[in-house]
């Protein structure tokens, strides 16, 4: 048997569960028993250097005043722009063309809709088309609107050429729609390459981070091809689009 | 389901000194020493090392349930140092430029070095998750399958950030 690693040691010191394998290794191996005595010997060195009482009493002082630490900034974002200056390029008119199943060429059952619109500084607008590879202009821009008879919830997430995830909204939960209407913002993807979109809309609420993490999932097993980035694995309706930025 | 490691202690005032002396008899070594591995600053790291447990106070019933209390304080006081030393970012980049400049002059170049000061020292250049997957890699050295459940990522995800950093530094990775 391969040698306990540094966390399983430091487990077994704090009476964790470690499995009666690697417990027997370790009370055998003189090499492991070397680094358990100095984890003990740095549980001693931190006792003799930080009393219990000057510990509890920092813990109760930073549990009653907690530090604000900054996260870290996400890797990559969305560029998201206000709704006022979305709304001046786009004219949004998502008409549902009902087929006879009863779903929406976009694959929405129903009379509800996503579609996604593309703006750019000269004013004219485009429909995106799913799953078809499409052409950015630079400073173009992307809406994504919605037209739901009854309350839906909304993820928007995107992956790039490099694996970087990003998402609308950024993380907790699924954003609620109802009505005819658009996000809150429109969109500029940064870098180069392909972009790939999924909308995911679902009736009820559900976790940025699952999405997230199917389409990590999904980038993974396509080997960072993005034209073959097949069905998330989350429940609800899914819309694909692939972009091709400038 | 693993059964979780610290027993769940009645309420009241004592009670949580109680618990708390456990956490600082079972974990306070490990914990103050990840600070001061990164931090490399004993002030500094004393107060991060409450931080940390303060947020296991403040998240009591959650800690308690974890099938493993020292892995969640080492993710926490991971991810808790690395944003403290980018928020220092000036200092942490002098740092590194100053041990770039040693590394040239000394014999045995980074070899000289101990291996996990070396891996500390070459975080500045990642982002933060892979800061934090070299951490629970190298230090910990918990598995790939590790790394990935402990920071919510897939298995591919972990091990392209971890090649990532191997080849810009050197180190190996195990597949």
């Amino acid at each position: 048997m391969s040698h306990a690693t540094e966390l399983s040691l430091r487990k077994l010191f704090a009476g964790e569960d470690v499995g009666a394998e690697l417990k027997a290794h370790s009370d055998a191996c003189d090499e492991c028993k070397a680094k358990l005595r100095a984890i003990e010997d740095e549980q001693r060195r931190f006792e003799a250097a930080i009393p219990f009482e000057r510990f509890a009493a920092g813990v109760e002082r930073a549990n009653r005043t907690p530090r604000h630490v900054a996260a870290p900034p996400p890797r990559r974002a969305w560029l998201g722009y206000a709704v006022a200056i979305a709304a001046g390029l786009l004219v949004v008119a998502a008409a549902p063309l009902l087929l006879r199943d009863g779903r929406h060429p976009n694959g929405i059952k129903g009379t509800d809709a996503i579609e996604l619109h593309i703006g750019g500084a000269s004013g004219s607008t485009r429909k995106a088309q799913p799953n078809v590879s499409e052409p950015l202009s630079s400073g173009e821009r992307v809406e994504i609107t919605f037209s739901a008879q009854a309350t839906r919830y909304l993820v928007a997430v995107s992956v790039d050429e490099a694996g970087e995830v990003a998402s609308y909204p950024e993380s907790g939960q699924s954003l609620p729609v109802l009505g005819k209407g658009h996000l809150p913002d429109s969109f500029e993807f940064t870098g180069h390459g392909f972009e790939h979109v999924v909308v995911v809309l679902n009736n009820e609420p559900f976790s940025v981070e699952d999405v997230r993490r199917a389409l990590r999932a999904r980038y993974d097993e396509a080997r960072g091809n993005l034209t073959q980035l097949g069905r998330l694995d989350v429940s609800g309706e899914q819309l694909h689009y692939t972009f091709m930025k400038p | 389901m693993a059964r979780p490691a610290l027993e769940v202690i009645e309420g009241g005032k004592s009670a949580g000194r109680a618990w708390l002396k456990e956490l600082y008899s079972k974990y306070g070594g490990a914990v103050f020493g990840r600070c001061q591995y990164l931090l490399k600053n004993p002030t500094a790291a004393e107060d991060a090392m409450q931080d940390v447990f303060a947020r296991a106070m403040a998240n009591e019933a959650g800690f308690r349930g974890e099938s493993s209390p020292l892995t969640w304080l080492m993710k926490i006081a991971t991810h808790h140092c690395l944003n403290l030393m980018r928020g220092d970012k000036a200092g942490w980049k002098a740092e590194y430029t100053q041990q770039e400049l040693v590394r040239g002059e000394a014999h045995g170049g980074p070899q000289a070095l101990e291996a996990r000061d070396v891996v500390r020292r070459t975080l500045a250049k990642f982002d933060a998750e892979t800061q934090s997957a070299v951490i629970h890699y190298y230090v910990d050295e918990m598995t790939m399958e590790e790394v990935a459940a402990l920071l919510e990522r897939s298995v591919p995800t972990i091990r392209k950030r971890l090649r990532a950093y191997a080849e810009a530094t050197g180190h190996e990775v195990l597949e």
